[in-house]
């Protein structure tokens, strides 16, 4: 398969998930967070009334899962996004303005990146009883945006003194506009095939996170969350955790696949 | 019999003739210039001629040599080891001595300085030198040299011609010489080919060719080489 | 009346290399000069130097009456304006992400010009082209992109860094009768920085001969070709014959 096919055949599938996120709640048959029959509705195996089956609390899991992929994919989505947007400001910055500014930053970043990820997370929620979507949003963004800076930082470096940017300076263009009409649109393939990559790693890191019990709070149907709720219950009720366990599988690996694709259709055309 | 005899050489790219028909001949320490415009399929013969092309290349026509093939390439960037220093390749398949004279063959006057360093640290005459050194190392009884002047300074063009016209008088070394450019042909070649759309629309002596072109591609060729006005009163 | 473009004195070290040593230099209006030097001459940092790119250690450049050195950020942008540097394709001097069109409208956009979407004529290029990028293009017709960008600011000196470097000889012969044309239809004065020696002697009335950053002769073409004194103008002149 050529790159351009894979990343026609990534997305689509990528494109399809996030569209049934969205779509949430014009899918879902029931409410996620409604517990039916308690007496009778627990933990019920798939049938016509459940395509997935019930979860211990007697909510439909089907429901759940498409909630589900809204708040995994949303929070992921904001996280990166917000992580991406810091990283790629940083990086520009300290690219561009070299000396004193680079230096400082990227020593920041160093620091930074010592810090354990994971812990920070834990931490914030372990000392913030109110910490919810939100906050998860908040600390993955404000903690995952290092890599991005050095990853901009690098290719600004190393366009800064292409010739091409000589040649516009020789004729008059402006420094912010250089910036921002060239060094920016050069910027953007690696930064993509970041966030795309990074999308993925932090529906994974969530889930994880939720799979502990720290991150959303329940009822909400963070995919991980029924992962953990579904463990409980391996023997008797396989399906909650398992078709959890499955959605997340298929995004993470549609999400990589895409990033992968990209990077090879757009490296070699830029090299 | 001729040193190299070339007959019918052809060359396919996926169903797509990119020489044809292209027959030469090369004696002992004779000089050939193949002349065209990029496109014309120039660097494709010479690979075929080392037997070089990639194997989705389809070869046919019969190629006879009474000797080693020595082979200089074009884009001396992408043709020397970055990581490897400049000594070693030299004598990657010969012994050091044998190395060393062909550096100094190709007119490195002090191999020893320059055998300890990677090609980025020479200068663009240095590696085109050294480009040539790898080439004549195996003794080679023709060289093909694919644009050795190309992006070199005038003077330096200069003495590196003379170079490769001294190691034709000395060691009788038949030179099959590719460029674009008719005033390189004119001063290292003896005779030349004129090649247009993959196939020799024209080749005899080169004085003769110069002179009086007889094809169209011939005469903008000779139009267009690069020449100083006539000295004036 | 002033001269287009003076360089006096002009000196560059870099570490301890010397680059320029006090070069002399005057372009009039309408008048082609061509500097020519061999790698390590200094003659790209001569190219920087004139257009502000690069800050001497020592010396001066003067475009008409204005000095470089102590002009201001607006007047620099438009003395870029009305002396663009036109780098040699090889470098490949476009953003590759660019299309052709906007690259050489851009030109006219930083200096405040009114559009034009006649651009590409003056190069000899269709119209069409304009949708094009970079990559697509060979390298006579990206060379002539770069002229047709510099010509958009409507420039009164043209500096050129080796034009016909990377480029075969048949496409030389049409750069070169392209950069005839323009001389002689718009007067541009033109300063030309190269080692192809025959290319100054088609187009320009005097040359400067440049060696490990000195001005070693200068003089009209026809007397320095013709009865070339430095030695290495003499060297120069035999490898170009």
């Amino acid at each position: 398969m050529t790159a351009g096919r894979r990343v026609q055949v990534a997305g689509i599938a990528v494109g399809i998930i996030g569209l049934i996120a969205i779509c949430a709640p014009l899918l879902a048959p029931y409410d996620p967070v409604r517990q039916l029959d308690l007496a009778a509705g627990r933990a019920l195996p798939p049938s016509w009334d459940h395509p997935l089956g019930t979860d211990l609390f007697s909510r439909d899991l089907l429901s759940r899962l498409l909630y589900g992929a809204r708040l995994s994919l949303g929070i992921a989505g904001l996280a990166v996004g917000l992580a991406v947007l810091l990283g790629t400001l940083v990086g520009l910055v300290a690219g561009w303005a070299g000396g004193w500014t680079d230096a400082v930053l990227m020593r920041a970043v160093d620091g930074f990146l010592a810090i354990p990820r994971v812990f920070v997370v834990l931490l914030v929620f372990a000392l913030w009883d109110a910490a919810g979507t939100t906050a998860m949003v908040l600390v993955l963004g404000l903690t995952g945006w290092f890599a991005t800076a050095r990853l901009v930082r690098a290719e600004v470096l190393s366009l800064r003194h292409r010739d091409f940017v000589t040649a516009l300076e020789a004729l008059g263009v402006p420094p912010t506009r250089l910036l921002f009409r060239h060094v920016v649109p050069n910027v953007l393939a690696p930064v993509v095939i970041t966030t795309t990559l990074g999308v993925g790693q932090v529906v994974l890191l969530e889930a994880g996170l939720a799979y502990l019990g720290v991150g959303v709070r329940p009822p909400a149907p963070s995919w991980g969350a029924i992962i953990r709720e579904g463990s409980a219950a391996l023997a008797t009720a396989p399906w909650i955790a398992a078709s959890a366990g499955v959605a997340l599988v298929l995004t993470v690996t549609a999400l990589s696949l895409l990033g992968d694709a990209l990077r090879d259709r757009l490296d070699p055309r830029t090299r | 019999m001729s040193l190299l005899t070339v007959r019918d050489l052809g060359v396919t790219w996926s169903g797509v003739p990119v020489v044809h028909g292209v027959s030469l001949t090369l004696e002992r320490a004779e000089g050939l210039a193949l002349v065209g415009a990029s496109g014309a399929g120039k660097s494709t013969i010479a690979l075929a001629l080392a037997g070089l092309l990639p194997p989705a290349a389809r070869v046919s026509g019969a190629v006879a040599c009474d000797g080693a093939i020595g082979m200089a390439f074009q884009d001396v960037g992408a043709g020397l080891n970055p990581v490897m220093r400049v000594g070693s390749q030299v004598a990657e398949m010969v012994s050091v001595p044998r190395a060393r004279e062909a550096l100094r063959d190709a007119g490195v006057e002090d191999p020893t300085a320059v055998w300890r360093r990677y090609p980025h640290e020479l200068s663009g005459g240095q590696r085109q030198r050294v480009m040539l050194a790898i080439a004549l190392a195996g003794e080679p009884a023709v060289l093909i040299a694919d644009e050795p002047t190309t992006a070199l300074d005038p003077t330096l063009r200069v003495a590196i011609l003379e170079r490769l016209s001294a190691l034709r008088r000395e060691r009788g070394l038949a030179l099959l010489l590719i460029t674009h450019d008719l005033a390189i042909a004119r001063r290292a070649a003896d005779r030349i080919a004129i090649l247009s759309n993959g196939t020799i629309v024209e080749d005899g002596p080169a004085a003769d060719v110069l002179a009086a072109p007889r094809t169209g591609a011939a005469a903008a060729l000779v139009a267009a080489m690069p020449r100083l006005p006539e000295a004036g009163p | 009346m002033t001269a287009r473009l003076t360089i006096r004195g002009l000196t560059k070290r870099f570490g301890t290399v010397t680059a320029l040593d006090g070069v002399d230099l005057t372009v009039a209006e309408g008048e082609v000069v061509a500097v020519i030097g061999e790698s390590g001459s200094g003659k790209s940092t001569l190219a920087r130097c004139a257009v502000g790119l690069t800050r001497p250690d020592a010396g001066a450049v003067w475009h008409g009456e204005t000095d470089l050195a102590t002009c201001g950020r607006r007047t620099l942008r438009a003395l870029r304006r009305q002396a663009p540097l036109v780098f040699q394709d090889a470098s490949l001097a476009l953003d590759p992400r660019q299309r052709i069109g906007a690259a050489v409208a851009e030109a006219r956009i930083v200096h405040g010009l009114p559009p034009r979407d006649d651009l590409l004529a003056p190069v000899g290029l269709p119209p069409d082209l304009a949708r094009r990028y970079p990559h697509e293009l060979s390298g006579g017709q990206r060379q002539r992109v770069l002229l047709a960008r510099a010509l958009a600011t409507e420039p009164t000196l043209l500096l050129l860094d080796e034009p016909t470097a990377s480029l075969d000889t048949l496409t030389r012969a049409d750069v070169l009768a392209l950069l005839q044309n323009l001389v002689g239809l718009r007067g541009l004065a033109m300063l030309l920085i190269t080692h192809d020696l025959p290319a100054a002697a088609v187009l320009a009335q005097r040359l400067v001969v440049l060696e490990q950053g000195r001005v070693v002769e200068s003089g009209p073409v026809a007397s320095l070709i013709g009865r070339p004194t430095h030695p290495h103008t003499r060297a120069l002149v035999a490898a170009a014959r």
